[in-house]
């Protein structure tokens, strides 16, 4: 059965991309995670670490304390980092001894040091140890990769984390070799067997850490094994070498999959919560913050402080380590986390969980502007044969210069391909047909990845968009329409926290229109329950497809009647038997009109109902449906859809002042008494174009005056009986140029 | 005062129904003006029982599984069944669909003691195709592998043998591969005998890097399969039962 993630960082909006039958999700909080529709993984092994609490020197040996058992044995490789007086027992050692699962001994040559409370980390690398018994000739070293077995990942491969210290050579003639030694455990859960690594035909490069040595897979060890006997001959290794770049990815907010490899940048900045330094000032506690995983590599920053710290550990969800002691004071501060917005880190070729060399986190990455003009990335767009990298004023491109596989080929332009335009958010983009739309803070741009980014919201003015602040600009999201051909830019109005206005962008005829009552929270695209590319949106609890005339989100139940009772907050309806499973009607839009004229009364957007009573919030903004509304009995409502019973799309008014109009209305028959009503849509307003147009006759003219209007204009209409059937519409259009 | 009159016609057969306007920016010249629908509404995925705000949607399918991943406020990640049921789509797009095989290709592994043992096996393109060029890839998705063993009577389990399956091109007879084969591992217990039935599949790239033969150019025949194995205790035979090989173009 499928299970469900959790544990991660609340509250956070979230991402992910579907790759190779595996689902890659990140939020920019926690570690990247995949699920391959059974299990959750982090993606790679987490290098083994373990936190230091007391550390302390006599006759020249080292005494180390760790916070969980650390599962090092002698001769092990460990590396002491950001210990407390890190400049005296900072550095690689090899193990001594093993006196508990939480104690170790290092010989270091120093003055004698009393136990101390301490901070620091102990990054674990173990090594094996080697003797000679029966099989290959040659000179020997070994490796220990940790490796989860259990959820091989695409291509069949499993995964693995960073390899150990290689062991000490071995010269063995004729002789295979019994290697011991091997860890009983792994900090990381997800590990099931170490993979044994030697070289060949005793042959080893002159740098054994070279990565460009040949290491040929012996074994798998599984966990709980610690000895090995190699006897298999150098012509019998199967031809599989350990790989070297297997370290974990960072936790980021902006992904892309380009080139093969999965590329992350940006990061959810924490806001909010105090922090403490501890009485070790490289640990910081938090009173009211819970920190996820993920955030090793990250900075700390207090608010208003010029200095920054990166996180080296993360000791539990309320406490970090930074890699040096915190200067200041910094009782009951407020605090940011983040991470550095203008790398970009890429993982390896063709593989999602491995993001670098060992002991360098995140080794994977390019700078946006480059040393000394570094910019933040906001968004990155995969087109064509580039990754385009977008900043708030500028986009970047980053290519594959030589081979794919290579790492090294891979660039980034030093200085913005285009300069002064660029994306407000992670998922203020959309792309269709070898072109990008996005939201700049100019307005919404096209782009196509050859010439400059093209404005197409001329028409639109500057005021929507003007009086957002960064935040606001932050939540906007685009998507593109594949059933419309259309681009919907989704924004926040006035001081609202969620987008409330949308403009849609008609790509054929480059026009424009407004939808309001409605609230994406971010689109994406997937197909329909016919097979057919359609847009959904995310709107609080629901997930909705977009344009589409169906059941209109109502699943059953009532969705039209009369009003019997009301408040400002509340409709009633006694005879409804209104949809109540779940959430019942929540978010959608209820439509109250005068039951004569079809004069709108009022849009209210639906917090909660029962069969018979539905219920807005009105302390919320009118522009996210919000609001007190006085209703009468026996007005008329709908549930669900903009109650239009046709809708002409919007068409552009030739560049000239004076306009008007005579629109020809054809009905399939006569029906006294009905009225229509009509309203126009221009320069994103409406109008009131006819009240109640009564229909006596299948032919009905009607004057629309458009002087003034600058660029589009729209009908919508709604006749009392549908019967009477819309079968023509004729509009001629009269042109008074400037005298 | 000049005066221009324009005619804007409706279709009313197109009431109910979206179409394209012309993309000349003239259907507002050239009397074209189409009613977009009916009624403008949404229908809904109703996600019920969850009351948090949805904070995330990642389509993904698994297997022949089609599914949503939602994002809640609470930090979680649902895995739903999205309400788009009994959808068979490919994961990939490919420029060309070559062949599917549809059936069991046998290739049997005969040995003499340890050391590599290799098989091979060619299928001829009904249509002659270009060389793949540097970098482009086939997808391969092998429903099932069923490896038949047999053990070395020793006591204790035996780790391996590693098969690996290398895909390549064929022409004038030869197969032409990469070094970057597709591996396996079947576990071969220490029985007299096993079968072992794993489900892999995979890419495989056709680079130079990979060690490929990218100067290949011109009309090629057909596929080329190969699998090899080393140190196997006492392998007898080894059959694959391969699905569709989309020959999948540039990435």
């Amino acid at each position: 059965m499928a299970t469900n993630l959790t544990g991660m960082a609340t509250g956070v909006a979230a991402d992910g991309v579907q790759r190779n039958n595996r689902a890659v999700v990140w939020n920019g909080r926690n570690r990247p995670r995949k699920y391959d529709g059974l299990y959750w993984r982090n993606l790679g092994i987490a290098p083994w670490q373990a936190r230091i609490t007391r550390i302390g020197l006599t006759t020249n040996v080292v005494t180390v304390t760790t916070a969980s058992a650390h599962g090092l044995a002698t001769s092990n490789n460990v590396n002491i980092f950001t210990v407390k007086d890190n400049d005296i027992f900072g550095g690689t050692f090899v193990v001594a001894s093993v006196p508990t699962t939480t104690t170790f001994t290092y010989a270091l040559t120093a003055s004698n040091y009393t136990t101390v409370d301490a901070g620091g980390t102990v990054s674990i690398a173990p090594r094996v140890a080697t003797t000679g018994s029966s099989g290959p000739s040659g000179t020997y070293y070994y490796w220990i990769v940790p490796a989860n077995k259990t959820h091989p990942v695409y291509r069949n491969r499993v995964v693995c984390g960073l390899p150990s210290a290689h062991s000490l050579a071995v010269t063995v003639n004729n002789q295979g070799v019994a290697v011991s030694g091997i860890p009983s455990t792994h900090p990381d859960a997800q590990v099931t067997h170490w993979f044994l690594y030697r070289n060949k035909n005793g042959y080893i490069t002159s740098n054994t850490d070279s990565d460009l040595q040949d290491w040929w897979k012996v074994a798998e060890i599984p966990i709980g094994t610690t000895t090995y006997t190699d006897v298999i001959l150098d012509d019998a290794l199967p031809p599989e070498v350990m790989d070297t770049h297997t370290n974990i990815p960072p936790t980021c907010k902006a992904g892309a999959v380009f080139a093969e490899r999965l590329w992350q940048t940006g990061f959810d900045v924490y806001s909010t919560g105090t922090a403490t330094v501890n009485s070790v000032t490289t640990t910081i506690d938090f009173s009211s913050a819970t920190l996820p995983d993920g955030v090793v590599g990250c900075y700390f920053m207090k608010v208003d402080d010029d200095g920054f710290y990166q996180i080296t550990e993360r000791i539990s969800t309320s406490k970090v380590c930074l890699d040096r002691p915190f200067v200041g004071t910094l009782s009951a501060a407020s605090f940011n986390i983040f991470t550095d917005q203008s790398v970009v880190y890429f993982s390896e070729f063709n593989d999602f969980d491995a993001w670098g060399m060992d002991g360098q986190l995140f080794k994977n990455q390019l700078r946006v502007g480059g040393a000394g003009a570094a910019k933040s990335a906001t968004a990155m767009i995969p087109l064509g044969n580039s990754l385009w990298i977008f900043t708030a004023d500028s986009i970047y491109r980053a290519y594959v210069a030589g081979s794919m596989s290579d790492s090294r080929s891979l660039a980034l332009t030093p200085t913005p391909v285009f300069d002064g335009v660029g994306c407000v958010g992670a998922k203020a983009w959309d792309s269709t047909d070898n072109e990008i739309y996005f939201l700049s803070q100019r307005g919404p741009m096209k782009f196509n990845g050859s010439s400059a980014p093209e404005p197409i919201g001329e028409k639109l003015g500057s005021t929507w968009l003007t009086g957002l602040n960064a935040s606001q600009l932050s939540i906007a999201v685009v998507g593109f329409s594949p059933k419309m051909n259309t681009v919907k830019f989704s924004v926040p109005q006035g001081s609202d926290t969620e987008n409330s206005l949308v403009y849609v962008y008609h790509r054929p005829s480059q026009t424009w229109w407004r939808e309001e009552f409605v609230h994406p929270g971010f689109y994406f695209r997937d197909v329909d329950s016919s097979g057919r590319p359609a847009l959904f949106y995310a709107q609080g609890a629901f997930v909705f497809e977009d344009d589409i005339g169906t059941s209109d989100g109502v699943p059953s139940g009532t969705i039209t009647g009369t009003v019997t009772s009301t408040t400002t907050s509340t409709l009633t309806d006694s005879t409804a038997s209104f949809y109540t499973t779940g959430t019942g009607l929540q978010e959608r839009y209820v439509h109250i009109y005068n039951a004569t004229t079809y004069a709108l009364v009022g849009r209210r957007r639906i917090t909660s109902n029962t069969g018979t009573v539905l219920t807005w919030d009105t302390t919320t903004s009118s522009t996210l449906g919000g609001g007190t509304l006085t209703l009468a009995a026996g007005q008329r409502y709908y549930i669900g859809p903009v109650l239009w019973w046709w809708k002409t799309k919007d068409y552009a008014i030739a560049d000239q002042a004076k306009r008007s109009y005579e629109a020809h209305f054809q009905f399939q028959v006569e029906t006294t008494p009905s009225s229509m009503w009509i309203t126009q849509y221009h320069d994103n307003n409406s109008a009131t174009a006819y009240n109640t147009f009564t229909c006596n006759t299948v032919h009905k003219k009607l004057g629309l005056d458009a002087r003034n209007f600058s660029f589009a204009l729209k009908l919508e209409g709604r006749q009392t009986n549908s019967d009477i059937g819309l079968q023509d519409l004729t509009m001629e259009h009269q042109v008074e140029k400037d005298k | 005062m000049d005066v221009a009159g324009l005619n804007l016609k409706v279709n009313p057969a197109k009431l109910q129904e979206f179409e394209s306007p012309d993309t000349s920016n003239a259907f507002f010249y050239n009397g074209k003006y189409n009613i977009l629908g009916a009624r403008q509404g949404k229908t809904s995925f109703n996600t019920t029982a969850y009351d948090a705000r949805v904070m995330g949607v990642i389509p993904s399918r698994f297997g022949r599984a089609r599914q949503w991943i939602l994002a809640e406020t609470d930090g979680s990640f649902r895995p739903i069944t999205a309400p788009l049921a009994n959808l068979n789509f490919p994961t990939y797009t490919p420029l060309a669909h070559l062949m599917d095989f549809g059936g069991e290709v046998s290739m049997s592994l005969a040995y003499a003691g340890v050391g590599d043992a290799t098989a091979e096996w060619f299928s001829t393109f009904t249509s002659a195709i270009r060389a793949p060029m540097d970098n482009e890839l086939f997808i391969v998705d092998f429903p099932k592998i069923t490896v038949t063993g047999l053990g070395d009577g020793s006591s204790g389990g035996v780790v391996g043998p590693v098969f690996v399956i290398y895909i390549g091109i064929y022409k004038n007879g030869i197969g032409y591969y990469g070094n970057s084969g597709f591996n396996f591992v079947a576990a071969i217990p220490n029985a007299a005998s096993n079968t072992t039935v794993i489900n892999p599949s995979g890419t495989i790239y056709l680079s130079s890097s990979a060690g490929f033969d990218n100067t290949l150019t011109g009309l090629i025949d057909g596929l080329a399969l190969k699998i090899t194995t080393t140190w196997p205790p006492g392998l007898t035979s080894c059959s694959c039962a391969l699905g569709e090989i989309f020959y999948a173009g540039v990435i």
